[in-house]
C-alpha cells in the first residue's frame, strides 16, 4: 500500500484516479491545486505524486520546481498527468527524466487502470 | 474562417477533453470493477457509451488538428522515416477491423523503399486515415491492395480497394471540410467528413501530393506522395 497524492484540478477527474489507486489498495489525496499541493504535503507524506500540468495560477511545472526544493519530497517520483499530447508539449522521456519526472501520461490515451498500473510502477522499493 | 475563430475551436476542443476522459475513464471503471453485477443490457448500453464518447473523441482530435493547420500552427517533426515500417504497423493494427469485415489488406512484396522525410506521427495518421476509409467504403469485402512507386524525386503510396467507388462528379467536395460520400450502403458509417480535409493538409504540408482515382461500383485508389530523403543511406 502507498500513499499517493493526486494534483488536479478537475474535481471529477481527480476523484476518478482516487478511486482506482484506492480501489487497488493504496491510499489516496487530492489537491484541486498547486497551492493546495505545496500545503498538502507535510500532512499527507505521500510517495508518489500525480500532477496535471494545466491548473489555474501555479500550473504544473511551477508545482514541480516548488517540490524538488523541498528536501524531504526532492526524491518522491513525480508522474505529470495531462491532456496536452506530445506534440503540444514536446516531451519525450529524456525531457521527462531531464526535468525530473519518473513519467508522463496522457489522461485521454489511457484508462483509469492503465494510470494507476503505470504510475506504481514508478514507487521506490 | 478567421484566425481567431480557429482559436476558439482549438480552445473548446481541449475544453472538451477533460469531460470525456472523465466519461470514458468511468465507463472503463464500471466494466472493470464492477463487471459480476451488470446485466446484459447494462453492459451493452455501455459499450453504445463507449463507442459514442469515442466518436467525440475522435472528432475532438479532428477539430485541434483543423484549428492548427488552419492558423499555422501545426508542430511537424520531420525526419528520416522508413514508410514500409509505418505502412506494415497501420495494416497490423487495422487487421482485425478488416478481418471483421471480410476484408483482406495486401502490402506490395517489394524492394526496401528509399527513406522518405516525414513526420512519423503524422503519416502514420495519414495512412491510417486513407485505409480506414477503404475498410469503411467497401462493405462487400475483398482486397485492399497497398502498392508503392518512386522516381527520383518522390515516393508514392497507393492504397486501393473493390468497394463503392465515387461518382467523379464528387471527388473534389471529398478533400474539403466536412465533405463526405453518402452512399446507401455505408449511410450508417459515421465520420465528421473532416479526414480526407486533414489528411490533404498533412500530405501538402510534407510537400507531397493527394490524388483520387475512381469508378463508381468498382472501387477507389488514394494515392499521396512523399518527398525522398536525399543523400541518406536505405535504412536495414
Amino acid at each position: 500500500m502507498a500513499k499517493i497524492l493526486i494534483v488536479e484540478d478537475d474535481k471529477i477527474l481527480a476523484e476518478m484516479y482516487q478511486e482506482k489507486f484506492n480501489h487497488e489498495g493504496h491510499q489516496a489525496d487530492v489537491a484541486l491545486s498547486g497551492e493546495q499541493a505545496l500545503s498538502e504535503l507535510d500532512k499527507f507524506k505521500p510517495e508518489l505524486i500525480l500532477l496535471d500540468i494545466l491548473m489555474p495560477k501555479l500550473n504544473g511545472f511551477h508545482i514541480l520546481k516548488e517540490i524538488k526544493k523541498i528536501p524531504e519530497y526532492s526524491n518522491v517520483p513525480i508522474v505529470l498527468l495531462t491532456n496536452l499530447d506530445q506534440s503540444e508539449v514536446d516531451m519525450s522521456e529524456d525531457m521527462a527524466r531531464a526535468i525530473g519526472v519518473a513519467d508522463y501520461l496522457v489522461k485521454g490515451q489511457h484508462t483509469p487502470d492503465e494510470v494507476v498500473a503505470r504510475a506504481i510502477r514508478h514507487l521506490k522499493k | 474562417m478567421s484566425m481567431s475563430e480557429y482559436d476558439l475551436i482549438s480552445i473548446v476542443s481541449h475544453e472538451l477533453r477533460s469531460p470525456l476522459t472523465a466519461i470514458r475513464g468511468y465507463l472503463s471503471m464500471l466494466e472493470t470493477m464492477d463487471a459480476d453485477n451488470l446485466t446484459q443490457k447494462q453492459r451493452l448500453f455501455i459499450s453504445r457509451i463507449d463507442q459514442s464518447s469515442q466518436r467525440m473523441a475522435d472528432l475532438i482530435e479532428k477539430l485541434l488538428d483543423l484549428g492548427s493547420i488552419e492558423s499555422g500552427n501545426l508542430n511537424l517533426s520531420i525526419a528520416p522515416t522508413a514508410l514500409e515500417n509505418i505502412v506494415q504497423a497501420v495494416a497490423l493494427e487495422l487487421g482485425d477491423k478488416a478481418k471483421k469485415a471480410d476484408l483482406d489488406i495486401i502490402i506490395a512484396d517489394k524492394k526496401r523503399l528509399p527513406v522518405v522525410l516525414a513526420d512519423p506521427g503524422r503519416l502514420q495518421q495519414i495512412v491510417t486515415n486513407l485505409l480506414d476509409n477503404a475498410i469503411k467504403y467497401s462493405p462487400q469485402g475483398g482486397p485492399i491492395n497497398i502498392t508503392f512507386k518512386q522516381n527520383a524525386e518522390e515516393v508514392v503510396v497507393m492504397i486501393a480497394d473493390e468497394g463503392v467507388g465515387i461518382p467523379a462528379d464528387q471527388f473534389n467536395k471529398l478533400f474539403t471540410k466536412f465533405g463526405r460520400l453518402y452512399h446507401p450502403s455505408t449511410i450508417d458509417r459515421p465520420g465528421s467528413g473532416l479526414g480526407l480535409y486533414i489528411v490533404k493538409r498533412l500530405v501538402e504540408c510534407h510537400g507531397g501530393r493527394i490524388w483520387l482515382t475512381s469508378k463508381e461500383g468498382k472501387g477507389s485508389k488514394f494515392s499521396f506522395s512523399l518527398p525522398i530523403a536525399k543523400q541518406l543511406p536505405l535504412l536495414d
